[in-house]
């Protein structure tokens, strides 16, 4: 199954392994020869948290002089050529598909909404205007957030206040399921702690992508009582939060395992679709922490797996014949715990296919955005 | 027109759609972005979070924050 591109106006995408040079200098050649000899107007790199960025950053921004670049390490990469670990992917979105784009680095090591307003301030600057008067069937924010600290709600928060209108998608930075280091590039710059932002006028229609392959087994927790700065809820419905999630799922609280957690997330219900909150571990006192806060007051549902591939190829599809039924180019940001569940099925062959042919790259990550965190979710935009 | 001190969510959604203009995918972006916030749904609340008068102040706040004060 294939999807018609664009040749005219299509992305090049790239995908590469082995040492940085060597990794690097394939990928730029793929993506000159993707180009056509076209300008990129942005490019975005995704990157084995192996590989140290600085032999990456400064060679991949310098090959493509004049666009916003940008990248982050992974818990492993993907583009139509396939899905892995250990390598780089990257796409370039050429001039024309991107009229304009401003680009910024936030530190966030000190404080999270300050550096998140001082790239929002700096991609103001660098488009000329502010992002909230911004058309958003035109303009789009990427963006790639440091994986380790749990700043993405936050992050996503001061992104929203500034450009409550503009659909901001992107992901959060792994290292390969190592937990200790996450990294974002900015230019040739690079942070530990930081936030890429990206923000560009396109000049072909998009449509962001959502996919989580669960549905709702009507069974729901309204979260009573939690410990807001540890991402973890201590009561659903004024019972032990894993004594009530046990309950909900059907199964004994000794069975609250990981793979309980994989199986049965938690789903905010928006507009009548899943929003995932992933529960991550069994903590002290019954509570259970996740992978993005769950506020008290919120009812959340618990959630049925379905089939991750083709859940994907059909809002692959949804997005393509949103922008006319021919799409030019995608970049997507998939939770580790899907490729943990591809790597089980070994359907990741099948799930690259699921994207048809467009030229696309991206990454799995270690939460995803579109409008807020979510988790165990494909996010994306596709061009036409 | 500001929403009354006693509004419920009904009234808010009232406010912010009059406030849009009837802009269709306005409305889904911000109430998505209030909805991962306060896990409030303004287009389809709980029957219990209509009323609450904490769950109104958590919404309009998120509103106000997102530059829709109401």
């Amino acid at each position: 199954m294939s999807i018609a591109t664009h040749r005219d106006l299509a992305a090049a995408s790239a995908r590469a392994t082995g040492p940085a040079p060597d990794a690097v200098r394939a990928l730029v050649a793929q993506l000159h020869d993707g180009l056509g000899g076209r300008t990129a107007g942005a490019v975005l790199w995704f990157a084995s948290s192996a590989y140290d960025p600085a032999d990456l950053a400064g060679p991949l921004a310098d090959a493509f002089p004049g666009a916003s670049v940008l990248g982050c390490s992974t818990a492993g990469e993907f583009s139509d050529d396939g899905s892995g670990t250990g390598g780089l992917t990257a796409v370039a979105l050429p001039e024309g598909m991107v009229v304009r784009s401003a680009v910024a680095l936030g530190e966030l090591a000190d404080d999270v909404a300050a550096g998140t307003d001082a790239a929002v301030a700096a991609v103001e600057a660098g488009l000329g205007e502010p992002l909230r008067g911004l058309d958003p069937a035109r303009h789009l924010a990427l963006v790639l957030i440091d994986g380790l600290h749990a700043s993405e709600e936050l992050v996503n928060e001061r992104i929203g206040n500034a450009a409550p209108l503009l659909d901001v998608v992107g992901g959060s930075a792994g290292d390969d399921l190592r937990f200790e280091s996450t990294w974002v590039a900015v230019g040739r710059t690079v942070s530990r702690h930081g936030v890429a932002l990206l923000v560009l006028e396109a000049g072909v229609p998009f449509r962001v992508v959502k996919s989580c392959a669960f549905s709702s087994a009507g069974h729901r927790l309204t979260v009573t009582r939690t410990d807001a700065s540890a991402r973890t809820v201590l009561e659903f419905d004024h019972l032990s939060a894993v004594e009530a999630y046990a309950a909900a799922v059907g199964i004994e609280t000794e069975c609250v395992d990981a793979t309980a957690f994989m199986r049965h997330p938690l789903g905010l219900m928006i507009d009548g679709e899943p929003w995932l909150r992933s529960p991550r571990a069994v903590v002290d006192h019954g509570g259970i922490a996740f992978y993005a806060a769950v506020p008290v007051g919120t009812v959340v549902e618990v959630v049925d797996a379905g089939d991750l591939v083709a859940a994907t190829r059909e809002a692959v599809h949804d997005a393509v014949a949103a922008v006319g039924g021919r799409a030019g180019g995608a970049v997507m940001f998939n939770c580790i715990l899907r490729r943990l569940q591809m790597d089980a099925e070994h359907s990741a062959p099948a799930f690259v296919e699921a994207f048809g042919g467009i030229p696309v790259a991206g990454f799995h990550t270690y939460g995803e955005t579109w409008l807020g965190h979510v988790n165990q979710t494909l996010t994306g935009v596709v061009f036409g | 027109m500001p929403v009354a001190a006693d509004a419920d969510l009904v009234d808010v959604l009232t406010g912010l759609e009059r406030r849009l203009g009837g802009h269709g995918a306005a409305l889904a972006t911000i109430c998505t972005r209030v909805a991962l916030r306060t896990g409030v749904d303004l287009r389809s609340p709980r029957p219990e979070q209509v009323g609450d008068a904490a769950v109104v102040r958590s919404v309009l706040a998120a509103l106000s924050d997102l530059g829709f004060p109401l």
